[in-house]
């Protein structure tokens, strides 16, 4: 879905994509989320963000993590030192407390300006709302 | 007698004084407010990078988000990887 609405949205400048965290999985999820922050420091959010979904059945051990980020191209040094110490847990933390505070409960949860969608939809029902939300922001 | 001309000329530059720095004051007060803002929107375009996919990456570690600021529509995204 993602690479489609960034051709159609993203490249024209009509949508902006921000990514929250909502890591309500255990631990390992959390982990992933933390390592992805770590990549993100390095300029290599989306990137490491595609191996994490690429490589799920994997799982997100430890080990796994470290093994992305080398897939990555990351500085492993660095890379370590931001996960090892949770350094950027605590930014995990607050989306996830940012979503409990308006509402999530789940994931996917997708807000178009201020319209909500939850789960998986069909790539027609992105394109409809963000054309809806692009008429009433004047711009279409 | 000349006394009174001159304490009222006295009060007068304080009261001048008084009211030049409260103006000052004022100015000063809500001027660190706006420019404590003005950094948090001029980030929010300018800290990404460009990953080796072509799409950006948050470098100051805002929010992780492709495409302007400016864009009309915002599509927020709460996920996990599982």
């Amino acid at each position: 879905m993602e690479p489609k609405l960034y051709k159609e949205y993203v490249e024209d400048g009509t949508l902006r994509i921000e990514w929250r965290d909502f890591q309500y999985r255990g631990q390992e999820s959390v982990n992933a989320a933390v390592a992805a922050r770590a990549a993100q420091a390095q300029g290599r959010f989306w990137e490491y963000h595609d191996l994490l979904y690429e490589e799920q059945s994997s799982g997100f051990s430890d080990e796994n993590l470290v093994a992305f980020a080398e897939k990555a191209d990351l500085d492993m040094q660095r890379f370590e030192a931001d996960y090892d110490s949770a350094r950027y847990a605590a930014l995990v933390q607050a989306d996830f407390q940012e979503g409990q505070s308006i509402g999530v409960n789940g994931t996917p949860t997708f807000f178009i300006n201020d319209q909500a969608l939850v789960g998986l939809q069909p790539i027609g029902v992105f394109e409809n709302a963000i054309e809806d939300a692009e008429r009433e922001a004047g711009g279409g | 007698m000349a006394r009174g001309p001159i304490t009222l000329l006295v009060l007068g530059a304080l009261a001048a004084t008084i009211f030049v720095g409260c103006a000052a004051g004022s100015g000063n007060s809500s001027q660190p407010s706006a420019e404590r803002q003005a950094p948090e929107t001029s980030n929010s375009s300018k800290a990404e990078g460009t990953g080796s996919s072509g799409r950006t990456s948050g470098e100051r570690l805002g929010h992780p988000a492709l495409g302007s600021a400016d864009a009309p529509v915002v599509m927020t995204e709460y996920s996990d990887y599982q």
